[in-house]
């Protein structure tokens, strides 16, 4: 039941966002355009071109960062750590800011975006298993150090950019935006954002016995390392992609898995696929407000921060003793 | 032979836990390890689970060593039962037993219906049924210490391993876990080891004791033979007196206040 309300908000969502913007189209609009028949080829260009792909990648992006959010907070066993703990958004932000200053064409800038981020996760597996193999909080630390560097490696970037060219794009890009983006984008974030996905659902019962900590998933007869790499891996690769494709955005994986459990409960058979479809839902309703509600687009992480700031503040004042 | 130790040693930082350590555990058999705060009672635990690494000796849990088996063939064999657990994530006490049936479920499937019966029925061995769907951080100790038995039996496994299982219960609850133990043995055959603090929970349900005297010094046998007041003073430095209470063996503390 709470499935089908998730799934026909999400439907709900897409054809509000299909209709909404500055050139406002009706729902008979849309639906001669899916039917065939636009009444104006306009019609056409703006769905199909524009908002279709914009939504779809919306959807993707908000699936991917949630439930890589959920896999890493049940890993870390740590209700406060969001999808970039590892340094992820440090890698792909100076990934994108290094294609921008070496290449005219914007083309690098999402595969940058996306080797980057792997190599910064990389990095900091490499740091922590050299420091501890057996601690994740070494990994954390590992994490912190790694996107230290990366932070400011994007800081001189931003300081040695051209101001009148290079360094808006950069600092735009770093904010976060679905604006322009295209069907070959989509090729890109698709393929990688489904597999991604479907491992962790797949591996959605043992999230459950991960989060009871390393030692009590090896009494309870679990591979530990082999599958805490395995759901790293998976979630690292999604959020570079998402990242890559959008620009970094915060707090989406860090909020709707406590959405997801406050309204789902904690075991992750039910809790992994209503993070894909809250995060799905949310990314497109915000990235909808983005582009409608002023002239101008307003930066994507602006907005996920302004919303998803005062909630997580709200559940930590609801909900705080329990976790600390 | 449901579980056999021999000869074995660790030493942690050089200095030596256990040396030539043996003992053994039978099929539908209780032992208990008694010893001190900080002998090694848990120390030794983790050995035989095979989280720590023994420098000498065997493991052996029936016909295979230790070393054979991998996490998932060692869970089946061995049913644990942690001091404490806890979970930052709002897990029902049902989900939380659900999960003991782990090593029964492949890597991308769920667990099926004969896992959710598996739980129903251990729930109600130990006595926690009504417990099933409240959240398991919020019960008590004692609660949760039950509830992790139920995790450790719903595989029904040869051998259950119990850390301090009795320590955190009111009285009340110490005869529950006391009359589970001895029915796991005669009803279900399923072997019992477990560390304690109380020789007199030892003399209840234990066929076999074994005493950690410190400096890697060890006694094994008879539960009847080791609670011998002279054995427990050099043990724990306080007089035992020893009495018969309904045909059965009880031994106490003489407190020195």
């Amino acid at each position: 039941m709470r499935y089908i309300v998730l799934i026909g908000s999400i439907v709900l969502a897409m054809l509000v966002a299909l209709s909404i913007g500055r050139f406002s189209l009706s729902l008979n609009d849309i639906w001669q355009v899916f039917m065939g028949h636009p009444a104006s080829s306009i019609h056409e260009t703006i769905i199909y071109d524009i908002r279709l792909p914009r939504i779809i990648a919306a959807f993707f992006i908000g699936a991917s960062l949630a439930v890589a959010g959920t896999a890493f907070q049940s890993l870390f066993r740590n209700p406060l750590v969001g999808p970039n703990i590892l340094g992820v958004a440090a890698g792909s932000g100076f990934g994108a800011a290094l294609m921008i200053i070496l290449f005219e064409s914007l083309i690098w800038v999402q595969f940058g975006a996306f080797g980057f981020g792997l190599l910064a996760v990389t990095m900091t597996y490499f740091i922590g298993s050299r420091a501890n193999k057996k601690s994740i909080l070494v990994l954390v630390l590992s994490g912190i150090i790694v996107g230290a560097i990366f932070s400011a490696l994007i800081s001189l970037i931003k300081y040695a950019a051209d101001p009148e060219d290079k360094l808006p794009t950069i600092v735009y890009w770093l904010m976060g935006s679905l604006s322009g983006t295209s069907w070959n984008d989509l090729w890109f974030l698709i393929p990688i954002s489904f597999i991604g996905i479907l491992i962790l659902y797949l591996l959605r019962w043992k999230i459950n016995i991960l989060s009871t900590g390393e030692e009590q998933a090896i009494f309870l007869g679990e591979r530990v390392k082999f599958l805490t790499a395995v759901i790293i891996v998976s979630a690292t690769v999604i959020t570079s992609a998402s990242v890559a494709t959008c620009g970094i955005v915060g707090w989406v994986g860090l909020l709707i898995p406590h959405i997801a459990r406050m309204v789902f409960g904690a075991n992750h058979l039910s809790l992994i696929p209503s993070s894909v479809l809250i995060g799905g839902l949310y990314m497109i309703v915000v990235d909808t407000v983005a582009r409608s509600v002023t002239a101008a687009e307003i930066p994507l992480s602006i907005l996920t921060a302004l919303i998803g700031a005062p909630l997580i503040g709200a559940l930590l004042m609801t909900k705080g003793k329990k976790w600390f | 032979m449901v579980l056999e130790v021999k000869d074995l040693a660790f030493s942690f930082a050089k200095k030596s836990i256990f040396n030539d350590l043996n003992f053994d555990v039978k099929k539908g058999e209780t032992v208990t390890i008694l010893g001190v705060n900080g002998v090694g009672k848990s120390t030794l635990i983790r050995n035989i689970l095979g989280i720590l690494e023994f420098q000498k000796g065997e493991v052996n849990y029936g016909s295979s060593s230790l070393h054979s088996l991998n996490n998932k063939q060692r869970a089946q064999y061995i049913g644990y039962v942690p001091q404490k657990e806890t979970n930052p994530f709002a897990f029902s006490a049902g989900e939380v037993v659900l999960m003991g049936r782990n090593s029964n479920i492949s890597m991308f499937s769920k667990p099926k219906k004969v896992d959710m019966d598996a739980v129903d029925e251990a729930m109600d061995i130990v006595g926690v049924s009504h417990l099933k769907d409240r959240v398991y951080n919020e019960l008590s100790g004692g609660e949760m210490q039950l509830v992790m038995v139920a995790r450790a039996l719903c595989t029904f496994p040869p051998l259950m391993i119990m850390d301090e299982p009795i320590s955190h219960l009111d009285v009340g609850r110490q005869n529950q876990m006391l009359k589970l133990i001895s029915m796991l043995n005669e009803k279900y055959g399923i072997s019992v080891l477990m560390t304690s603090h109380y020789p007199d929970h030892a003399l209840a349900v234990s066929n076999k004791t074994l005493l950690l005297k410190g400096d890697a010094q060890s006694e094994f046998g008879d539960t009847h033979e080791m609670m011998h007041d002279e054995k427990l003073f050099s043990l724990f430095g306080v007089n035992f007196t020893s009495l018969h209470l309904d045909g059965k063996k009880r031994t106490f503390p003489r407190w020195h206040v």
